[in-house]
């Protein structure tokens, strides 16, 4: 129980301090200027434009040597106003030559080659011959083009600048050794089964790939050191793969001359498969097993053709098996499609095909349908990584076939992940070399939404508010904003995905809710298709969708390391002074009646039996004979003056039995959020008060606010939903409530259940 | 030169190329201490999957800590790592831990329970938390101490395991 502190009128203390608005100022100062390429709605501006790249590749996998030989021709399309005397192209296989960038500029001590397994993998490493091998360069009619490497990156230098409209087309021939994923790691590579001599292929960023001209950056500059991924320009790809006949190519795009490399039934299976919206198997888990055993030393050629794709990639090995199914919308239907070897199963068959239908649906709804004719997801141990249409996901059940709770958790998300990055960044295509979290935790916070329409309550990693308090929490310097490059992130997962995913659904949630927020993130998505957005095409598209300012979200929570902790430092009980001394003496005595009393003076009462002025009342006077509650004729006299003043509306609002509370917040983390406050009386009921962070816009750190009812509140919480990722919850409660930590709760349970 | 062999070399371990899933490396320590029993109160969530990497190497067998028991071979040696790589010191004593219990999620978080005695100066405590230094080299272990309402927090990286947390 808390008492009123004073019955005395409202003091209503507004609490303008001083000037500290900067949580709330405009981001003027940190956002690019609006201008015809992107305008300050968040929109392509009228001169928005954006190159091309097309290509034509025939490549060839080795499988006897684990290489990829390969010839591309490539045609460059100049959509920019500028005149280009020299074009850039994308290296990236380069990371793996022992004398890169990403290798030199690799830090660690000692300790860090402690394990046998790092120093394994440090000593392959080193000895790798990794790296394109680049063979020619030359224009179309076989005349050699000058051309520099520098590290990631090659410049090929023009004759004659290329103009806006115009293209030009160069061909290139390379080869490089593949590397084995599971010794030295890589985004692609092969995975070598050692009992039956096999490989699976996983093979992406074989080939040189134009990199980005835009209005933002010029061309893209900056190095691959390992974390910040690619960033492509859209084009259309034909691309000839020449494997072991006995191999199965899964790939970006259509498959072009299925009556070349399938076989009859196969071919049938796959009609069957057009028509289905359960998974249908085209190469069998038998079929697969015959291939394993034994190795074709003829080749035959895969012919896929891609329209629109920021990339490409494919994988390939005879140990797959290959399902798919129909997934239907309104404007295409999409063909889902796994390819997994048999150490893949039983999860594989059961869930791969289907997640990714999943996948599609939910993804597609909160952005447009899904607009390319395949998304494959393909077996490769211990990674996930996307391409368009493709992507190469981890999941793998113990050799005797078994697999716990976990793995099967783990391997569904990361194919929600990776489909879903079908949608960010391969079709809204932001630049991952610049931002991780453009991709990553828009694509995070869609595959939360996803996992949980696949199963109810399904373990989401991130998204949920309380998900990320631990990582926010306290006064951590060794953190960086959202707005961080994508090299020089600190805590990739947290802070490149977990976050930013669940920035966003505290925006959907707490901030603007469902309705508004789905319009608005579905805004972006549209306006965005098959672009390239930055940052602050993001931000602005969602405030000029959703009509609210988010500036203040916007610069605490993707340009700060704040964290959100709201303290509900005290509450105060007022009511109005009716000034009816019959009232208000009573109540000044129930007051006096409940405070503590000394202890002395409690046991004098017991104790002295008669005081002196007791025995001899003569002693006393009119000072100590009065008693101070009772009513006197002055006080009557004095009401009745008070009364006759007031109006009829005064006095009705005196006797209405209004209850006023002064809640007095102190913001401890830094980021100012919206108050989320339940208020239970002690009549029962519950009420609910959702108050906008603009209640800091005066004072971010310290706010006092009346809180009327006509009711008696019995207690009061913040946050009551665990919506604003608030890191410390004790005090949020009024009255202070112990809440338990996971060590208590830990320690509580198993003084009683013993240690497993 | 304390060491007798040392492997100089420029590259170590390569990034996670994990769009998804291994790019955690990092442990979350919530410490508070309990002015009642006097005892610093930690759980301790690191990624299951990286200690069970951990495990593996060290035993070399497939290993799910959903089925290791705390008096198991592997269980002991986890309280061992633990006790080994997560040193707590106050006024120039080791203070003692006391393991209770480990716990994981389907979230792939794997929780250790653990409370630390003996701590001269509560207010001012040394951190040394080496968690999956040498498997890991991005691995960061995040410290965050509670003494009465406030939490300081340090983040702790191969090159410097150790910090000091001093309560004002």
């Amino acid at each position: 129980m808390f008492k009123p502190a004073l019955a005395f009128v409202i003091c209503i203390c507004s609490s303008i301090s001083f000037s500290q608005r900067d949580k709330f100022e405009q981001l003027y100062d940190e956002f690019a200027t609006p201008n015809v390429y992107r305008n300050a709605a968040g929109a392509p501006g009228p001169q928005y434009y954006q190159q091309q790249a097309n290509y034509i590749i025939q490549v060839t996998l080795d499988d006897a040597k684990q290489q990829v030989h390969g010839t591309e021709t490539v045609t460059y399309i100049n959509n920019s106003p500028d005149p280009l005397s020299y074009l850039w192209l994308q290296l990236d296989q380069n990371i793996q030559d022992p004398n890169s960038d990403r290798n030199l500029t690799e830090t660690g001590d000692i300790e860090s080659m402690a394990s046998p397994y790092a120093l394994s993998y440090t000593i392959n490493s080193m000895n790798f011959d990794g790296g394109f091998k680049l063979m020619e360069i030359t224009d179309v009619a076989g005349i050699k083009l000058p051309y520099t490497i520098v590290g990631t990156m090659m410049r090929i230098d023009l004759a004659k600048p290329l103009l806006n409209g115009d293209s030009f087309s160069f061909k290139i021939k390379w080869w490089y050794n593949i590397n084995n994923r599971m010794e030295i790691g890589g985004r692609s590579g092969y995975e070598y089964f050692k009992e039956e001599d096999n490989y699976l292929y996983t093979i992406a960023q074989f080939f040189p790939r134009m990199c980005v001209y835009n209005d933002v950056e010029g061309w893209q500059n900056k190095q691959f050191l390992g974390s910040g991924e690619f960033t492509l320009p859209f084009g259309d790809y034909d691309v000839q793969i020449t494997v072991p006949k006995d191999h199965i190519v899964a790939a970006t795009g259509e498959l072009q001359n299925p009556t070349k490399v399938l076989t009859k039934e196969q071919q049938e299976r796959w009609k069957k498969a057009l028509l289905s919206e359960e998974p249908v198997l085209i190469v069998t888990e038998d079929e697969a097993r015959a291939a394993e055993k034994k190795k074709s030393t003829e080749t035959q050629t895969w012919h896929f053709k891609a329209t629109n794709v920021r990339d490409f990639a494919f994988a390939s090995s005879r140990k797959f098996m290959w399902d798919a199914q129909v997934v239907k919308q309104s404007t295409k239907n999409v063909m889902a499609m796994s390819y997994y070897p048999k150490e893949g199963n039983p999860l594989w068959e059961k869930y791969s095909t289907r997640v990714v239908a999943q996948t599609l649906k939910t993804y597609s709804k909160h952005t447009f349908d899904y607009p390319y004719p395949v998304a494959i997801s393909v077996h490769a141990s211990s990674i996930g990584m996307e391409y368009p249409m493709i992507c190469f996901n981890g999941g793998r059940p113990d050799a005797d076939g078994t697999y716990n709770e976990r793995t099967k958790y783990g391997m569904m998300s990361v194919i929600i992940h990776e489909v879903g990055h079908n949608y960010f960044p391969m079709i809204i295509n932001s630049d991952e070399r610049q931002w991780t979290w453009m991709d990553e935790g828009l694509n995070t916070f869609l595959q939360y939404l996803t996992e949980q329409e696949w199963q109810r309550d399904y373990p989401s990693r991130r998204g949920p508010a309380h998900l990320i308090v631990d990582y926010m929490n306290g006064t951590n310097t060794y953190q960086n904003p959202i707005m961080t490059n994508s090299e020089q992130i600190v805590q990739f997962g947290n802070n490149a995905y977990g976050k930013p995913a669940t920035a966003l659904n505290i925006l959907r949630e707490t901030i603007l809710g469902r309705e508004l927020f789905d319009f608005a993130f579905k805004t972006y998505a549209q306006r965005w298709m098959f672009k390239h957005p930055t940052p602050e095409d993001f931000f602005r598209t969602m405030e000029d969708a959703s009509s609210i300012d988010l500036d203040w979200f916007w610069r605490g929570w993707f340009y700060t390391t704040d964290y959100v902790d709201i303290s509900m430092n005290s509450v105060k009980w007022y009511r109005l002074d009716t000034h009816d001394p019959l009232v208000e003496r009573q109540y000044e005595k129930t007051i006096y009646d409940d405070e503590n009393k000394n202890i002395s003076d409690t046991r004098n009462k017991q104790d002295i039996k008669r005081t002196e002025n007791e025995k001899n009342p003569s002693l006393n006077d009119e000072y100590n004979t009065v008693d101070v509650f009772a009513v006197s004729e002055q006080d009557k006299k004095a009401y009745e003056k008070f009364l006759s003043e007031l109006s009829e509306e005064d006095k009705k609002l005196l006797n209405e039995g209004y209850q006023f509370y002064q809640i007095d917040f102190q913001n401890k983390g830094g980021l100012v959020m919206p108050l989320i406050l339940e208020f239970k009386f002690t009549d029962g009921t519950t009420e609910l008060m959702r108050i906008p962070a603009e209640v800091w816009r005066y004072d971010n750190y310290n706010i006092s606010k009346i809180f009327i009812f006509k009711k008696e509140v019995l207690s009061v919480s913040l946050d009551p939903f665990l919506e604003t990722a608030d890191c410390e919850v004790e005090n949020n409660f009024w009255p202070r409530k112990a809440v338990p930590s996971r060590f208590d709760i830990f320690e509580e349970k198993n003084s009683w259940d013993g240690k497993w | 030169m304390n060491k007798t062999k040392l492997f100089l070399l420029v590259v170590i371990l390569g990034s996670s190329f994990l769009s998804f899933g291994h790019n955690y490396f990092v442990s979350i320590a919530s410490m508070e201490y309990d002015s009642a029993s006097m005892k610093i109160n930690t759980s301790l969530k690191v990624t299951a999957h990286d200690f069970e990497h951990m495990l593996e190497m060290k035993f070399n067998l497939r290993i799910h800590i959903e089925t290791v028991s705390d008096s198991s071979e592997i269980g002991q040696y986890m309280q061992t790592y633990l006790k080994e790589n997560f040193i707590l010191s106050s006024g120039g004593i080791q203070a003692e831990m006391n393991y209770l219990g480990k716990e994981v999620t389907l979230r792939d978080e794997l929780f250790f329970y653990f409370s630390f005695s003996n701590i001269r100066n509560p207010r001012t405590v040394q951190i040394k938390n080496q968690l999956l230094f040498t498997h890991f080299a991005q691995q960061q272990n995040i410290v965050n101490y509670k003494y009465g309402d406030r939490t300081k927090s340090v983040t702790l990286v191969s090159a410097t395991p150790e910090a000091e947390i001093k309560i004002d």
